[in-house]
């Protein structure tokens, strides 16, 4: 089962996505914001990180940032955000895609299946 | 030209006459008064003395040289300078002519400065309002998109749900109603500035007493915070007069958020209410992370939440103290901030206590 985790402040944004993944058959683990997610990253090492940009206490540029510095696995970042400069933020964080919120379900599914290769 | 100058005291303009002296130097001979008050200067600080006494650097070496290169091509200069004077900066459209004598010899020169410092503060201004507009565009589609994007994405959720002929979870319709909150509340804070701003707003002014309202609004805030602690100091018992309680209600709450918002969990929240001469005084303060100078400069213009980082996560439009102001310019009051950073904010009004009208 393909792991995903997910990175998001807004509480029913992270539990609708965790939802859906879930439903799609994605082992999913959340965090509320990027300081969260460093801790969950340290037994946790999933196939995907779906990062929010603006978080409160630690945003996704610092996670990002502190992710590629004390951590050695290199997992695949998609950047959720609503801002007018979607492909510049994934720019700054290295992600591999992005998705514009709002956004379909649809869209959201097909982004992680591709940026996951290979059976869920 | 002695006293024929004086009619040159009826021109908005600044005029001055200058006398070319030895060595490429330059002298006032006379002046107008549009000269003086414009320059903030006395007549006997410019009349009879050296243009390089008068005119401060950089403007000088500029001014000298557009005065060398007038005498030498006999002809009419025109540049714009920004000057410090003791008035303050002033931006003007000068035009300098050279006065030829019958030997062909420029004896001295006639200038002109069109001031246009109102315009080009005008100008700095309205490109401030325009950036300041355009950041808070950028707050306010970030604010509202989010909770539409979690409205959006819950209720494909159930959509799919009824689809598939799942029961429809009561939880998730209850969730619904975080973000529809939310945009609620913000929908609520843009229409209240609009109105504010429109002066469409009357104020519905009742009859209360402040310190019993301020007890009961604390009790409220105490239920929504109960880990934060609310310190009510008033000699006081009563202070009856003529307010709008549900406006100044808004005012006394956004004040208190904001203490609570910008200061650790564990400090506590010093509320005071002083029944002054004729007016009554409430300030709110907190020892929080305090704020920047330049944050205080605009603090209560809508659209310039000061220093706005767009990466940093805001609550709200920032509308609370621009709504906060004008509620308290309705009650013919004011309303100050006195902070420093590291050590804290204190926020006060103060309104006049009047009968009713």
């Amino acid at each position: 089962m393909k792991k995903v985790l997910v990175i998001e402040d807004d509480k029913s944004m992270l539990d609708a996505v965790a939802m859906i993944l879930k439903f799609e058959g994605y082992e999913v683990c959340t965090a509320r914001n990027g300081r969260l997610a460093l801790e969950v990253l340290k037994d946790y090492k999933p196939d995907l990180i779906l990062l929010d940009m603006v978080m409160p206490e630690m945003n996704g540029w610092e996670f990002a940032e502190n992710y590629a510095k004390k951590f050695e696995h290199r997992t695949p970042i998609i950047v959720l955000t609503g801002a007018a400069d979607p492909v510049q933020r994934a720019k700054d964080v290295q992600a591999v895609g992005y998705i514009e919120k709002p956004y379909e379900i649809d869209e959201l599914l097909k982004v992680v299946s591709q940026s996951i290769l290979g059976p869920k | 030209m002695g006293n024929d100058f004086q009619i040159y005291d009826s021109l908005v303009d600044v005029v001055f006459f200058l006398s070319v002296e030895p060595e490429n130097t330059f002298k006032f001979v006379q002046v107008n008064k549009s000269f003086l008050t414009t320059t903030g200067l006395k007549k006997e600080q410019v009349v009879g003395k050296y243009v390089h006494e008068v005119i401060p650097q950089p403007s000088l070496s500029l001014v000298l040289s557009n005065y060398r290169l007038a005498i030498k091509e006999k002809r009419t200069i025109k540049w714009h300078e920004v000057t410090d004077y003791p008035s303050g900066t002033k931006y003007g459209e000068v035009t300098v002519v050279p006065v030829i004598d019958d030997n062909g010899k420029c004896t001295s020169l006639v200038g002109n400065v069109h001031d246009v410092t109102d315009l080009v503060n005008a100008k700095k201004k309205s490109e401030e309002a325009l950036l300041a507009k355009s950041r808070f565009l950028d707050i306010a589609a970030h604010e509202l998109r989010n909770p539409v994007a979690s409205l959006y994405l819950m209720l494909q959720v159930i959509d799919r749900q009824i689809q598939h002929g799942n029961p429809i979870d009561h939880e998730k319709i209850v969730e619904l109603l975080h973000p529809a909150t939310r945009l609620n509340r913000l929908v609520a804070d843009l229409l209240n500035l609009s109105r504010l701003e429109k002066d469409v707003v009357k104020l519905d002014l009742g009859l209360h007493d402040l310190h019993h309202c301020i007890v009961g609004w604390i009790k409220e805030l105490e239920l929504i915070y109960p880990q934060r602690k609310l310190h009510f100091q008033a000699k006081a018992k009563e202070v009856l007069f003529a307010f709008d309680a549900l406006r100044i209600y808004q005012v006394f709450t956004n004040l208190v958020e904001n203490a609570v918002k910008y200061s650790p969990v564990t400090s506590p929240i010093e509320i005071n209410l002083e029944d002054l001469n004729g007016e009554v005084r409430v300030s709110i303060s907190d020892k929080g992370e305090g704020i920047s100078e330049k944050m205080l400069e605009n603090i209560f213009d809508p659209f310039s939440r000061g220093g706005v980082d767009i990466r940093v996560r805001h609550t709200g439009l920032g509308l609370g103290l621009p709504i906060s102001e004008k509620i308290i310019k309705l009650h013919h009051g004011t309303i100050q901030v006195e902070s420093k950073e590291g050590e804290g904010s204190t926020f006060s009004f103060t309104i006049p206590k009047k009968a009713l009208p």
